[in-house]
């Protein structure tokens, strides 16, 4: 029973740790965890997509604003049927030079006739977009001649990326030269450093125009073909990165925006780990210290309960010193007080009970028998006139019997003594019955010396004169005693007229019962005195016959010292 | 009580979990395009910068999606050889005639459009085998390093100051140093190949046990000094020479030999429709005159131009080896060479 209560007071406390301490933190811990991870994550998302789109809308302007030049250019037919004179020139390259500084991107223009011959004598060189004025069916060219009346896009793989904007010119339905806007890819290099993700720009089949990242391209210089569709969170060559994508001047062109986070991710799983780690050790390491604390505050409970114990078996000098914690010290000095005063009432009990006993002893005695006074004083008032000696005799005896019985310097007396003055009494009855009464007093030498109640003997004898003789003419009273089983017995044996049986029941009644229901109180007082001063299986028993006599036995503890 | 409290913290953790996993989930998508795009797959020996603007024009022009793989002819032809009953290729591009003619079985029969326009010489003959670009054997000197040494032809590569300096590639892994050792049988025997062995010796004792892997090691070698000659086709020689580096094509004065490299359609391709609409692509005009002007080959077709840069045909000496004995002896004459070699070294 006392090990469920501990193990499960220990438990209970670890119960408690781990349910509103460790439980709770590491929920929240993971919460946190979590919460930071989703606003990284959508950090990363915003930071890329606002790159992608800074870039896009850079790029398309860009783009369009040339589309449009390039678009209301070639509605002038007349740049291909004429030569073109000084003035359009300058107006063509002004316009030019403002859009470059509006759109803060250089672009070189081109104006082909139906042969591909440059007609704007700006440029020597053939332009990079074309590999020879005789191949038509390739590059920007090929792309202008199969939508001739739409802009078109191509970007140029040669020794520089080049993105070519190009419509055809129309004179009367037919396709009469080309016009061709063309901007270098580093001239956007400067853009893709303003945003801290990664760009590629490509076009509608991956082909690289401007790039800041090298991981993605294949070995043609393509945008990896496994990832062209992705978007989010990838994987690639066993790193981590954020991938957005962008389609923009009606799908020709591709721009992608690339996060890596390889660091990051790495972060916070060594974090994650961390923590788990953490609150694994934290667990285990509750675990034991609640056993230990648990220990310690069981171990003052049980000194508790053992101290309740030794009181339940009697014993009253357990006291309880607990140190440990302020409200266990405070039931520890309160069990301490309670001793006290418990202890305090039990010696009061007791000196009360044996007060009471001493009392009752005290009126017991006092019921000294007044009728053996009156009956001695009226006998030596008859012998004083009859026989002066023999009176003298009885004045001494009965003085001497008196002054014994009065003082109440002990109560216990040694039986030798007590003999002596009970044979006072006995002189006192022999001069008063003469030959009517005969006693023999029969003492065991090893008993001579033992402690027995003062005027003891002198009860028991005055009981027996008292109802022997009713018939009888003379008594006979033998007084024995002696040591048996470890106790002192006097047997008081008279020959007297004895006692009826239904009287003699009823005797035995009264003797049991704590207070004298009957007005006879010899017997019943030495009993109770007995019993009073002794507590034990000691006191007197009666045996009798009618017509042959009474057995008084006297039960005694054999007491040598005087103690109490 | 306790056990409430268990679930409910057991619940709850997941609930974090799955909510979390949904949301990365929701940001983790590999996409794929919605409408399936034709495809095309091209082995190909040439180099990267090679093809890349011919494969962005061709994907820009039809909208096929083009995957390449690239190699030395010798291991292309191997893997083809290989994956013939499960074709993961649907064109070989690249690799002389020569070296072609004895697999021909792995091929394809079929005439571009563009047949009409190409060069008597070039005609795709054999069916299956469409000639790409005309390709001469030819010396490619480190000027830098030649100093007063002369070089106008094969003899000259005994000269014993150019022992070690010589970059020659193994002709049984590379299609250019095959051709070459063609060229030096014929042109060293006077037309008559066995004549020619005795040079071979030679050269090879002139090789001072250097014998290169690949025809990339050739040219890289003599461009980055650590030899003074090599022989190598054209084009190799002549981008550099239009970059304006210390490079000097000498065409060979005792012979050269001029065979053209091949486009050709794997058997049993898996994308049939997209190979002959590269094949046509390949020898239409636009390309082949890019080839011409912006990659140093010359064209197979009749209607381009030889490039300003390349000396002019008819201003080389020309000469031709029998195509049906050339077929014939290939493995005859890879290993002859592989043993003079070896014994060379040997002693």
């Amino acid at each position: 029973m006392k090990k469920n209560k501990i193990r499960s007071f220990s438990d209970n406390i670890r119960q408690m740790f781990i349910l509103y301490a460790i439980i709770p933190t590491f929920l929240i811990a993971c919460l946190c965890m979590a919460l930071i991870l989703g606003i990284w994550q959508y950090t990363v998302h915003t930071t890329n997509h606002s790159a992608n789109a800074k870039i896009s809308n850079v790029l398309e302007k860009v783009v369009e604003t040339y589309a449009n030049e390039v678009s209301r250019l070639s509605k002038d037919a007349t740049l291909i049927t004429e030569p073109i004179d000084t003035d359009k020139l300058v107006e063509i390259k002004r316009s030019m030079y403002k859009l470059s500084s509006k759109t803060k991107y250089a672009a070189k223009l081109y104006i082909l006739d139906s042969e591909l011959n440059s007609v704007f004598s700006d440029y020597n060189q053939m332009p990079g977009f074309l590999i020879d004025n005789t191949c038509y069916d390739w590059g920007i060219i090929r792309k202008i001649r199969e939508n001739p009346q739409s802009i078109s896009l191509k970007i140029t793989t040669g020794k520089e990326q080049v993105l070519c904007i190009g419509t055809g010119i129309q004179d009367q339905e037919e396709v009469a030269g080309y016009i061709v806007v063309t901007i270098p890819a580093k001239e956007f290099q400067l853009l893709l450093t303003q945003v801290s993700p990664q760009t590629i720009i490509t076009d509608e089949n991956g082909w690289v125009y401007l790039t800041n990242n090298y991981d993605f391209q294949d070995l043609l210089g393509r945008f990896v073909r496994k990832y062209e569709y992705s978007e989010g969170f990838i994987q690639y060559k066993a790193k981590e990165y954020y991938l957005l994508q962008n389609s923009i001047c009606n799908g020709m062109l591709r721009v992608y925006t690339i996060t890596s986070h390889d660091m990051e991710s790495r972060m916070f799983y060594i974090m994650g780990v961390f923590i788990l780690f953490i609150f694994t050790a934290i667990v285990i390491i509750t675990y034991f210290i609640s056993g230990k604390v648990a220990k310690k505050s069981t171990r003052d409970i049980y000194k508790i309960a053992e101290a309740f114990e030794q009181v339940k078996k009697g014993n009253l000098e357990r006291y309880l010193d607990i140190k440990s914690s302020a409200e266990f010290k405070e039931i520890g000095e309160a069990y301490n007080l309670m001793l006290d005063g418990l202890k305090n009432n039990i010696k009061e009990n007791k000196e009360l009970t044996r007060y009471a006993a001493f009392a009752q002893v005290k009126q017991l005695e006092a019921q000294f028998n007044p009728h053996f006074l009156f009956n001695t004083l009226d006998n030596i008032r008859f012998m004083s006139k009859i026989d002066s000696e023999a009176s003298d005799k009885m004045i001494v005896a009965l003085s001497t019997l008196l002054r014994y019985s009065l003082s109440d310097a002990e109560e216990e007396i040694q039986v030798e003594e007590d003999i002596r003055y009970t044979e006072s009494y006995l002189t006192i009855l022999k001069i008063r019955f003469n030959r009517r009464f005969t006693y023999e007093i029969d003492i065991e030498e090893k008993v001579k010396k033992c402690l027995i109640p003062k005027l003891m003997m002198q009860s028991i004898i005055e009981n027996a004169v008292k109802y022997g003789y009713a018939e009888e003419d003379t008594l006979h009273v033998a007084i024995k005693g002696f040591e048996k089983g470890g106790n002192l017995i006097f047997i008081c044996k008279d020959s007297g007229a004895g006692i009826r049986e239904d009287t003699l029941r009823q005797i035995r009644e009264n003797l049991q019962s704590p207070v004298n229901k009957t007005n006879h109180h010899g017997i019943y007082n030495i009993h109770r005195r007995i019993q009073l001063m002794y507590h034990g299986d000691y006191g007197v028993t009666l045996e009798s016959k009618l017509g042959e006599g009474t057995v008084v036995t006297l039960t005694l503890p054999i007491r040598m010292n005087l103690d109490l | 009580m306790k056990r409430k409290i268990i679930i409910t913290v057991i619940l709850s953790f997941f609930i974090i979990l799955l909510v979390g996993y949904t949301i990365s989930k929701n940001n983790h998508n590999v996409l794929t395009s919605g409408h399936q795009r034709d495809e095309l797959v091209i082995y190909s020996s040439h180099p990267l910068d090679f093809l890349r603007p011919l494969i962005e024009e061709f994907e820009s022009k039809t909208g096929i999606l083009v995957t390449v793989v690239s190699g030395g002819t010798g291991q292309l032809i191997e893997r083809i050889e290989e994956e013939q009953d499960n074709p993961y290729a649907d064109i070989l591009w690249g690799g002389s005639l020569s070296s072609l003619k004895s697999q021909s079985y792995l091929f394809e029969e079929y005439s571009s459009i563009n047949e009409d326009a190409i060069q008597e010489e070039f005609k795709n003959n054999e069916g299956m085998l469409t000639k790409f670009s005309d390709v001469p054997s030819i010396l490619m000197v480190n000027t830098d390093l030649i100093g007063n040494i002369q070089i106008n032809g094969y003899k000259d590569l005994l000269n014993p100051k150019l022992k070690g300096k010589i970059a020659y590639c193994n002709p049984a892994v590379s299609s250019s140093a095959y051709e070459h050792l063609i060229n030096i049988l014929y042109a060293m025997g006077n037309g008559n190949p066995d004549e020619g062995w005795d040079y071979v010796k030679l050269l090879c004792d002139n090789l001072d046990g250097k014998l290169l892997k690949s025809s990339t090691e050739v040219y890289r070698g003599v461009e980055n000094g650590e030899f003074v000659v090599g022989l190598i086709f054209e084009e190799a020689a002549a981008a550099l020479v239009a970059n304006g580096e210390n490079i000097k094509i000498v065409y060979m004065e005792e012979g050269v030999l001029s065979t053209p490299d091949c486009v050709s359609i794997v058997k049993n391709s898996p994308h049939m429709e997209s190979a002959r609409t590269f094949i046509d692509f390949v020898t239409g005009y636009e390309a082949q005159t890019m080839v011409t002007t912006e990659l140093n080959r010359r064209s197979v077709r009749a209607d381009v131009k030889t490039p300003k840069y390349l000396k002019a045909k008819d201003e080389i000496k020309i000469i031709h080896a029998d195509d049906e004995l050339v077929y014939e002896k290939k493995k005859e004459w890879i290993q002859k060479f592989k043993e003079i070699f070896l014994d060379i070294n040997e002693e």
